[in-house]
């Protein structure tokens, strides 16, 4: 039986396809969008309603050893956060950890659709896929991290770039991965040996290799393999005052290989790597450079990572940053060092509106969200559960749609940051439609998903609704809370091409599917990979190679995207 | 003072979820009303009118508030929840986490409670006629404070972890306790007139844990101070002498460890250090 609907009369907000608020119907039939639907069709009424392709998050930590981890750390985040079953749903906990259902509902409430996890250690990818398969109603993929891998290193130290290609195509296939992570190249591994990386030109201990020619090489290795998503960066020096001449750097070490317009490097959470000042006290945003930077340079996209004030547990890769917010807070702390290939930290932290240091943060994200001044080259994201829940986008979205929500929240915040900030100087406020885009177009994009984010025919039925009258709009950014109201709870999602939630409430709770890449190398050249790293995985590993691949039929649901190698 | 009585009617094999039995729930309310509150049961929902004979009223003062409970409330969970005046008295066990967040007022445990007794509790008094379980006063999981204020006297036996995490106020247990009293302890006092099984004050940074009953060994991580006569838990002197010792060292802590010397002969070789 086909399943058709027909959501009409709403005020449609597509920016691939250059719709921005036209009053117009949207049909859809088996999954996919379609140019019209029978009379059968289930008819939603979406008139003084706003339209919008499903959310897509292109950075969210809800899935993975070290999220499951974060769970046991923190009991008594679960504790103020408890959701009851219903006939519809599971039960389960938040907080800022929710568990996988949680997170699914949760998602789907707001109007999301598409999440990925942007951090799963290579030998524990098995475990993401795991709680990725048991997270309701959204699509999700994850990127395996390869900026500290012994394999790598060596390669890039031996300038043997399409080796390196070769062994990254394996290994997103034998994981089922979408795309490159990069974590403080180099630094963690150093930081196992009681240093800290400062620049990206120190060589990493034992590797001979620098950071910088690690982000070069794996930028390189992405373009061989035609990857859909460009590297995806957590830059070096992350949380230190000055680091954002660090991050303008990594930005300009791969600006060479630009090709277009089309971006080659994401930085991820940007606002954590955008403190300017040498010290804490006298730390200042370096938002305004490096708005500047991506303003005057097309090969560059990022994502805010913006703090949320209030109770959080960060959680990265970065073991060395981990470490330091464990010595500066005296929190517990779990440190994990995961064989060959990375290391990883989990600390609670309260964000205080009182706090200098935390106030600069809130300023540098959104800072950077309404300084850069193309949409498509900035998403919206907390760096769930880093900066914040993911359950607090409606209030980013408040902020960045209305400046009185802004002006509401500086009136509260540390008086020094707020003197120091550019942010209260800043007049503009998001639009619809770059809201849109910030949330759902631009990261469709720059994933390469060709059927999300946008409502063209054929694309992916994954639909929100939500109460906002756009004619209302400066009523509205005058009431913020209402906004933050309509954007947390949507009136219908669709995920391929069911209603999931209406009114807020789940009305069911499909899973939806994996995204994985295979980039098919010259058989030859896989095979010599093998017997090669065959050796090493029996040298360095703990686990057999044949243990360590994960079959596609391990998955619920995968979808696997192809993409052709030039080797 | 009017009482409000509610007479369990049947046995309850299911967890149950009683935080709203509170005075500050329940004062002012008429019965029928109270009848119609919804808790859980295991995984059912249920309404109080068909777990408790409801009799007698509450008063409108929460501070006059008196709510008597009768039945054996084992099962039951956080009775008193974040109460903060008026009365609760149980006729029978008290169940988990009696009195959990309890800000004021009283309740009296005719039985036994257990496990989680007065958690993170920061104010009025819990008396127990029995004995009490493990975690007494201490921290939820997870959490770094447990008790900040109040008292809590427990007649019986106290299990393991005994004010845990503890900041400020009082627990005074007549009979023995378990291992780890006062384990990360930072302030307040507590007082054991039985023996303790061991551990007392691991990782303690603050506070005064008082044992005058046996205590098998001193943690190493403890310094021996000096012995003196007697001591003071509240408002009363407790009659020595005690071998005084600070720590733990470990976590730069000083906190202080008052060991009765006439139930632990086991530990006069510390008094060499005084003739020195």
């Amino acid at each position: 039986m086909s399943r058709e609907i027909a959501i009409l009369n709403g005020t449609v907000f597509d920016p691939t396809n250059r719709i921005f608020g036209e009053r117009m119907d949207i049909f859809v039939k088996d999954g996919k969008i379609v140019g019209s639907a029978s009379s059968k069709a289930q008819r939603i009424d979406a008139s003084g309603k706003v339209v919008m392709p499903g959310g897509v998050d292109i950075h969210s930590h809800i899935a993975g050893s070290k999220v499951n981890s974060g769970r046991l750390l923190r009991p008594e985040d679960h504790r103020k956060d408890v959701e009851v079953k219903t006939p519809t749903t599971h039960s389960g906990v938040g907080y800022s950890i929710p568990s996988t259902y949680t997170t699914g509902y949760r998602y789907a409430k707001m109007g999301y659709t598409t999440v990925f996890e942007p951090a799963t250690p290579p030998l524990k990818t098995r475990h993401t896929h795991e709680e990725l398969d048991s997270t309701p109603i959204i699509d999700k993929g994850c990127f395996p991290l390869f900026g500290n891998n012994w394999f790598v290193m060596e390669y890039l130290r031996d300038g043997k770039v399409e080796e390196c290609a070769t062994y990254v195509a394996w290994m997103l296939k034998a994981l089922k991965g979408y795309a490159i992570k990069i974590v403080d190249p180099g630094g963690v591994e150093v930081w196992g040996w009681g240093k800290f990386l400062r620049h990206l030109d120190e060589k990493v201990t034992h590797f001979n290799v620098t950071p910088r020619e690690i982000i070069r090489g794996l930028c390189k290795v992405n373009r061989l393999l035609n990857l859909p998503h460009p590297i995806h960066v957590h830059t070096n020096n992350l949380g230190n005052p000055g680091n954002y001449t660090t991050t303008i750097e990594t930005m300009d070490t791969v600006r060479d290989m630009a090709n277009g317009s089309k971006p080659i490097v994401h930085i991820t959470h940007v606002q954590f790597t955008g403190f300017s000042g040498s010290s804490w006290l006298n730390l200042g945003s370096g938002a305004p450079e490096i708005a500047e930077y991506v303003n005057k340079h097309g090969h560059v996209s990022v994502d805010l990572g913006q703090i949320i004030f209030g109770d959080t547990t960060t959680m990265t890769a970065d073991g060395p940053f981990q470490y330091f917010l464990h010595m500066l807070t005296d929190n517990k702390w779990v440190n994990m060092d995961v064989e060959v290939e990375t290391g990883s930290g989990i600390v609670p932290f309260q964000y205080k509106r009182s706090n200098y240091v935390n106030a600069i943060q809130w300023g540098i994200g959104l800072e950077l969200a309404l300084l850069i001044k193309d949409p498509w080259r900035v998403f919206m994201t907390t760096d769930h559960p880093n900066g914040g829940p993911f359950t607090y986008y409606p209030r980013v979205i408040a902020w960045l749609m209305s400046r009185k929500a802004r002006e509401r929240t500086l009136s509260k915040i540390n008086r020094t940051a707020r003197r120091r900030l550019t942010l209260p100087s800043i007049d503009r406020e998001y639009t619809l439609e770059e809201i849109a885009t910030i949330t759902r177009a631009a990261p469709a994009r720059s994933l390469g998903l060709k059927n999300k984010g946008h409502f063209g025919l054929g694309a992916d039925a994954d639909i929100a609704v939500y109460d906002i009258n756009p004619s209302d709009m400066d009523v509205l950014r005058r009431k913020p809370a209402k906004l933050r109201r309509a954007f947390g709870q949507a009136c219908y999602t669709i995920k391929n091409g069911a209603v999931v939630v209406r009114d807020g409430k789940i009305l069911k709770s499909p899973f939806g599917r994996t995204f994985y890449v295979e980039s098919q190398t010259k058989p030859e050249i896989e095979s010599n990979l093998l017997r090669s790293i065959e050796t090493r995985f029996r040298d360095y590993y703990t686990v057999g190679i044949e243990n360590y691949q994960i079959n596609e039929s391990y998955l619920r649901y995968p979808a696997k995207v192809r993409c052709e190698a030039e080797i | 003072m009017s009482a409000l009585e509610l007479t369990l009617r049947r046995t309850v094999m299911a967890p149950l979820y009683l935080d709203i039995i509170s005075p500050d729930n329940l004062s002012g309310k008429r019965w029928r009303e109270i009848g119609d509150y919804i808790v859980w049961e295991g995984n059912r929902k249920v309404k109080l009118r068909s777990l408790f004979k409801i009799e007698g009223e509450a008063e409108a003062n929460l501070q006059d508030t008196l709510i008597e409970i009768v039945g054996d409330m084992s099962r039951a969970r956080r009775i008193g929840y974040r109460m903060s005046g008026g009365v609760i008295r149980v006729r029978g066990h008290g169940g988990l986490y009696v009195g959990e967040s309890m800000r004021g007022g009283r309740i009296i445990v005719d039985g036994d409670a257990g496990p989680w007794l007065g958690a993170n509790m920061a104010g009025g008094t819990i008396e127990v006629s029995g004995s009490a379980g493990d975690h007494v006063a201490a921290a939820s999981l997870g959490t770094d404070k447990g008790m900040t204020g109040g008292t809590i006297i427990v007649k019986g036996d106290s299990g393991s972890q005994t004010g845990a995490w503890m900041h400020s106020g009082l627990i005074r247990v007549s009979g023995s306790s378990g291992m780890f009293p006062g384990a990360h302890m930072r302030g307040g006092t507590i007082h054991i007139i039985g023996d303790c099984s061991g551990r007392a004050g691991a990782n303690m940074r603050g506070g005064k844990i008082v044992l005058s009953g046996k205590l098998p060994t001193v943690l190493p991580s403890f310094t021996f101070e000096d012995i003196r006569s007697q001591t003071r838990v509240d408002k009363d002197n407790v009659e020595g002498p005690f071998y005084v010792f600070s720590g733990d060292n470990n976590e730069g802590g000083d906190g202080r460890l008052f060991i009765k010397k006439a139930s632990n002969p086991q530990l006069k070789w510390c008094e060499k250090f005084l003739e020195v």
